[in-house]
């Protein structure tokens, strides 16, 4: 009896303490500290899905840890909300007629946390010391750079051949750290920089890791509507699983969410009060990359059955709840110029029948799957990441549609850094299904996915033409050159098919409407939490 | 008490046990699921229709369809036969390992008891989850054989230490010693008096594993780490999971769910209903 009336007992304190925790969720409101009409105050909560990998800004590379480092260290050169570069904390930067000498300027205004003000001597550190150390991967942006200080404001770069997208790779994907913290540093590439003085709208304050990362406004912030961000603070705090964080976002816990959210969790945020979904549009996108080592998949014919196998329509739907664009060439619906009308072959199963036919392939073992004249199976493993939700769908749908036409897939989903490892490493895979990430200027950046020699040319695709046109379009000075080797480029590769682009996502990402003047800006990188964004937020009074 | 009375009197006490009953009511009904799955629903792969997804259960989807479109109510049916598949899998290679570790440690002792307890102490305390997930990403190949075969792998523990308990028993009991003396053979000792003796018990660590496994099981294909194409119950929850539906869908994950439960619930039963049946001083009671 007593243990029963204990069981009672502990049963009418969890429901209680259950409860109270749920109320606490939707009055954690603080009153505003400004008279009415005044925008400033508030905290706003962000889930994000990690802890950055680092604080240090020279080798952080991550999402999670770009969300937090873009609000403190700045780079020269930001998205718009259309997807152009733009100068962030620069003038617009100057570009010689030969293409060889870049002057960029900083703006005036700009102080570290510290108070020193930000000079060329920063950006000249940032990029001696990137260069030096051969950090991330732009660092061979650099490669046969010079650069000096014109004056305390100004950084003259000498190029050693013609990159007109020099400054805006380097300028776009660059922090630049303040020259009189960091040459203190006895190795920044270890450095964990634990206490970041920085440039931005917001200063980290407090963390504590698993748990949340505090950041909180500046006393001056020249680029806000009214000198300084309207929030008080901005607090990360990472959920792991995305079902989670959704969660979090209806009993209030967050605001909003960094991570984009499943399409189904949209739909139903959308139909709550309280809540806005936004979407925006990936800048890379969803393909399968086949690996030309591999014997039976050297057959052109193959991998164009393969491609005409797929139906983009049904992928998008079950893979991705129908949130996506269909992929129609090499290059992304979102940069419209490079359309340029060469098409993937479209989808059609009888000619892939027809095309694998002719080529030799039948069923001599009356198994369902075709067999190659040398008796092997048309049978093929596909790896992919098992974290990744869209692509194990996307396989699934694959296994459907390649079936139709006699190819067998076995899906293979592996850890991330294991998959990673096959395709970089070991190059011990058939087929992989992968997200190409950002492809921004993408004259310059198809070189390096698909140069024969570069590293994220895992495929293992060698066409000297094709290279030929990358060289060109990476240095050429006129749109018209750049549109000549685009075509070429693009006619070589759809010929080729050593990947076959499949669809580009459209993320959504929800915030609480306590919050407005939100700014969305494309890719999930940069989203609702771009520094451009969080400067302008407020709280709804 | 000659053998056919005290069988007589087991199969009583068994059926005279309430959850025992239950327990092999249900095991029953799940083997005739598994057995007659074609029978009952066609089974579904790859995906259906876009405007069928994630439909509530209605007298065309009883248990209602996923985010695939596929029908739920066939999947959890052929669950039931990967289920049982992955139990009686690992339930195999338990025995096999577990068993041979048992009685070469409690019938030869020494080093071999050493060696043995040894090896199953480690596996004890080794935490299974966790390494499960690191052999299933080594292992690379994730079907669901792959599956049961690393749950068998990590279950003999506790059949080695049945068997070698109950081989040191006998081994320490005269009659065994005056068999010893006779001549008769190792062979026929540890066949026809220790295996004997340590079949109920081991019998009834059996069922238990297999309602582990399932569990088990359910945890693998809920990580990720299962067989992408196959339909077992933790392979549906962790579609339910991944697709973003768990708060509105409630039937994505209640009726896996459901499945899970009966399964475990249903053989732990069954085990109950054995070993009291067995157990002299409970059955007398």
């Amino acid at each position: 009896m007593k243990k029963r009336i204990i069981s009672i007992l502990l049963v009418l304190v969890l429901v209680v303490g259950m409860l109270a925790g749920c109320s606490s969720g939707q009055s954690s409101e603080e009153p505003g500290k400004q008279e009415e009409g005044d925008k400033f105050g508030g905290t706003l909560n962000i889930g994000t899905f990690a802890d950055p990998d680092t604080l240090n800004p020279l080798v952080g590379n991550d999402m999670a840890g770009s969300w937090i480092l873009n609000l403190i260290y700045p780079t020269l050169m930001v998205l718009d909300e259309n997807g152009i570069k733009q100068p962030y904390i620069i003038e617009e930067p100057e570009i010689s007629e030969d293409g060889l000498t870049v002057t960029v300027t900083l703006k005036d205004g700009f102080k570290w946390q510290d108070g020193t003000p930000l000079s060329s001597d920063d950006l000249i550190y940032t990029y001696e010391t990137l260069y030096e150390h051969q950090l991330q991967w732009q660092y061979e942006v650099l490669e046969g750079v010079e650069m000096k200080a014109v004056d305390e404001k100004t950084v003259e770069f000498k190029l050693s051949k013609p990159f007109p997208t020099f400054i805006t790779t380097l300028g776009f994907w660059q922090r630049i750290v303040p020259a009189h913290i960091w040459s203190e540093v006895e190795d920044v590439k270890t450095f964990t920089n634990d206490n970041p003085v920085g440039l931005g709208p917001f200063k980290l304050t407090e963390y504590e890791r698993g748990q949340y990362y505090v950041l909180e406004s500046v006393e001056e912030w020249p680029l806000s509507p009214e000198g300084r961000p309207y929030l008080d603070k901005v607090v990360y705090k990472p959920y792991p699983d995305v079902n989670t964080m959704v969660l979090a976002l209806k009993s209030g816990d967050i605001d909003l969410t960094a991570k984009e959210i499943p399409v189904a969790a949209a739909r139903e945020l959308e139909n709550e009060e309280g809540f806005t979904v936004e979407q925006n549009v990936s800048l890379g996108y969803e393909h399968m990359a086949i690996n030309l080592r591999e014997p039976l998949l050297q057959d052109v014919k193959v991998r164009t059955a393969m491609a005409m196998a797929i139906d983009k329509s049904k992928v998008i739907d079950f893979a991705f709840d129908g949130d996506g664009i269909e992929m129609t060439g090499i290059i992304s619906p979102v940069y419209e110029q490079f359309q340029i009308g060469n098409d993937l072959p479209s989808y059609d199963v009888e000619g892939a029948k027809k095309l694998l036919e002719e080529a030799g392939y039948k069923d001599t073992d009356n198994d369902g799957i075709l067999n190659a004249p040398n008796g092997e199976n048309l049978s093929f493993k596909v790896i992919f990441a098992n974290t990744v939700t869209e692509h194990e769908k996307m396989a699934r749908v694959l296994v459907d549609q390649m079936k139709e036409i006699g190819i067998e897939l076995i899906p293979d989903p592996m850890d991330k850094a294991l998959q990673t490892d096959k395709l970089y490493n070991t190059h011990e895979w058939q087929l992989t299904i992968n997200t190409w990430g950002i492809l921004d200027d993408v004259d310059s950046s198809v070189s390096t996915l698909f140069y024969s020699t570069a590293p994220l040319n895992w495929m293992g695709w060698k066409n000297d033409v094709a290279d030929k046109a990358m060289d060109e379009m990476k240095s050429s000075l006129s749109e018209e050159i750049t549109m000549k080797n685009m075509d070429i480029f693009q006619k070589e590769i759809i010929a080729d098919l050593p990947d076959i682009p499949v669809f580009v996502k459209k993320l959504n990402f929800a915030y609480s409407n306590d919050f407005a003047g939100f700014k969305m800006f494309p890719s999930n990188l940069k989203g609702l939490v771009d520094p451009q964004s969080l400067q302008q937020v407020y709280k709804v009074k | 008490m000659s053998k056919e009375k005290r069988y007589e009197k087991e199969v009583k006490a068994f059926l005279s046990h309430r959850l025992g009953m239950i327990g092999l009511i249900g095991v029953a009904i799940l083997i005739l699921i598994a057995v007659f799955a074609p029978f009952i629903a066609e089974p579904v792969s790859g995906y259906g229709e876009y405007e069928e997804k994630l439909l509530p259960p209605s007298s065309k989807y009883w248990f209602g369809t996923d985010d695939m479109g596929l029908d739920l109510f066939s999947q959890v049916i052929w669950g039931t036969r990967s289920s049982i598949r992955v139990g009686i899998i690992a339930v195999f290679i338990a025995i096999s390992i577990g068993v041979p570790v048992g009685l070469l440690s409690g019938y030869y002792k020494g080093l071999f008891d050493t060696i043995g307890m040894g090896l199953t102490e480690i596996f004890l305390t080794i935490p299974m989850l966790p390494l499960i997930i690191v052999t299933a990403a080594v292992l690379e190949t994730t079907s669901i054989n792959t599956v049961a075969f690393i749950i068998g792998i990590f279950s003999w523990p506790s059949i080695a230490r049945i068997t070698r308990s109950t081989a040191l028993k006998i081994c320490g009991m005269q009659y065994l010693e005056a068999a010893k003396c006779l001549g008769i053979k190792t062979s026929k000792i540890i066949f026809k008096h220790i295996l004997v003796n340590a079949s109920t018990p081991i019998f009834v660590n059996l069922t238990i594993i297999m309602a582990t496994s399932i569990i088990t099981e359910s945890a693998i294909s809920f990580l990720g780490l299962g067989d992408p194409l196959a339909h077992s119950w933790g392979k549906i929850l962790n579609n339910a999971h991944l697709s973003g539906a768990f708060g509105t869908a409630w039937w994505f994950s209640l009726f896996p769910s459901i499945a899970i439960m009966i399964f475990v619930v249903s053989f732990n039963f069954l085990s109950m209903g054995i070993r009291d049946a067995l157990n002299p001083r409970i059955s007398r009671e």
